[in-house]
């Protein structure tokens, strides 16, 4: 049996049948389209009524983002200025301790350098003697 | 001048099925359908006013932005290949809701839809033009750029072209 162009047709008129929309789909395309319009009506007309509000809204902006700046700004200058302090004295406390440390030892080496002269010259005065 | 209002409305009611139709054959889903259908209608109401600079009919201007919306998605992404449960849902309307018809039927919408996918892209997009969409010759030449006679004869070879396909 031959496939005719008649049947190929209708075959591609059933096919064509199967694609038809349902009424969801044409109402979600409307919907989708009219509510796409609104929205930018919406925007629009709220824009045109407050036009005289974008100055005072620009001013408090560029107020807002100055003021967090400051804000920002002085505690970590503070706290920079702290810290240095703080190292400051961690620094001096560990060089005053050093440097006793450092007496203390030269002390015990001179004391013990002494020691030995002294026991050193006994011998050697006893000797002499 | 432009499209007036009335005129664009009429054009939405018989056009929708058409362009939906159509963008389901080359894109074979239904949400993608959708989308091309509502971009054609948005981008034909927003350039409504200045529509006549196109130099087309209305029903070739619509179809003109669906062919374009159509290869921009396809070249954007990977093709969209119709999916077994995208057709075994192909909607088969039969009055008399006989199985063993609406069965034969299904079965008919697969091999179409099976041929149509290996044909040349310039002779699905005639068929599917011409018998999707169910523009007349003169139409498809305009949204195709190409006289009538040759878009005849290129609908001519693709049918031939199912026809042979198509095994007992």
């Amino acid at each position: 049996m031959t496939y005719t162009e008649e049947q190929l047709e209708k075959d591609l008129a059933i096919y064509k049948e199967s694609l038809t929309p349902s009424h969801a789909d044409e109402q979600r395309v409307i919907m989708s389209i009219t509510g796409k319009k609104e929205q930018m009506t919406k925007g629009r007309s709220i824009a045109g009524k407050f036009w005289f509000l974008a100055p005072i809204v620009g001013m408090a902006l560029l107020l807002i983002v100055l003021t967090s700046q400051k804000a920002t700004k002085a505690p970590s200058a503070l706290a920079q200025e702290t810290d240095e302090i703080v190292i400051a004295l961690i620094n001096d406390e560990l060089g005053e301790q050093s440097i006793t440390d450092e007496s203390d030892a030269d002390l015990d080496i001179i004391m013990s350098d002494d020691e030995q002269l002294a026991s050193f010259t006994s011998v050697y005065d006893a000797n002499e003697y | 001048m432009g499209i007036p209002k009335e005129t664009f409305e009429e054009l939405y009611k018989n056009c929708f099925t058409p362009v939906y139709r159509y963008a389901y054959a080359r894109l074979g889903h239904r949400e993608a359908a959708e989308d091309i259908a509502q971009i054609v209608f948005s981008k034909a109401w927003e350039t409504r006013d200045r529509y006549e600079d196109r130099g087309k009919p209305p029903l070739a201007y619509l179809f003109t932005i669906a062919r374009n919306s159509i290869i921009d998605r396809l070249r954007r992404k990977e093709p969209l290949v119709m999916s077994d449960i995208e057709i075994s849902s192909l909607k088969i309307q039969d009055d008399t809701n006989d199985p063993a018809r609406m069965s034969q039927q299904a079965e008919s919408s697969r091999f179409i839809q099976a041929a149509l996918a290996d044909l040349p892209e310039d002779q699905r997009e005639a068929v599917l033009l011409r018998y999707i969409a169910d523009l007349p010759y003169s139409e498809i030449a305009d949204i195709l750029d190409k006289n009538e006679e040759a878009v005849r004869k290129t609908v001519s070879r693709a049918l031939q072209l199912l026809r042979d396909k198509h095994k007992p």
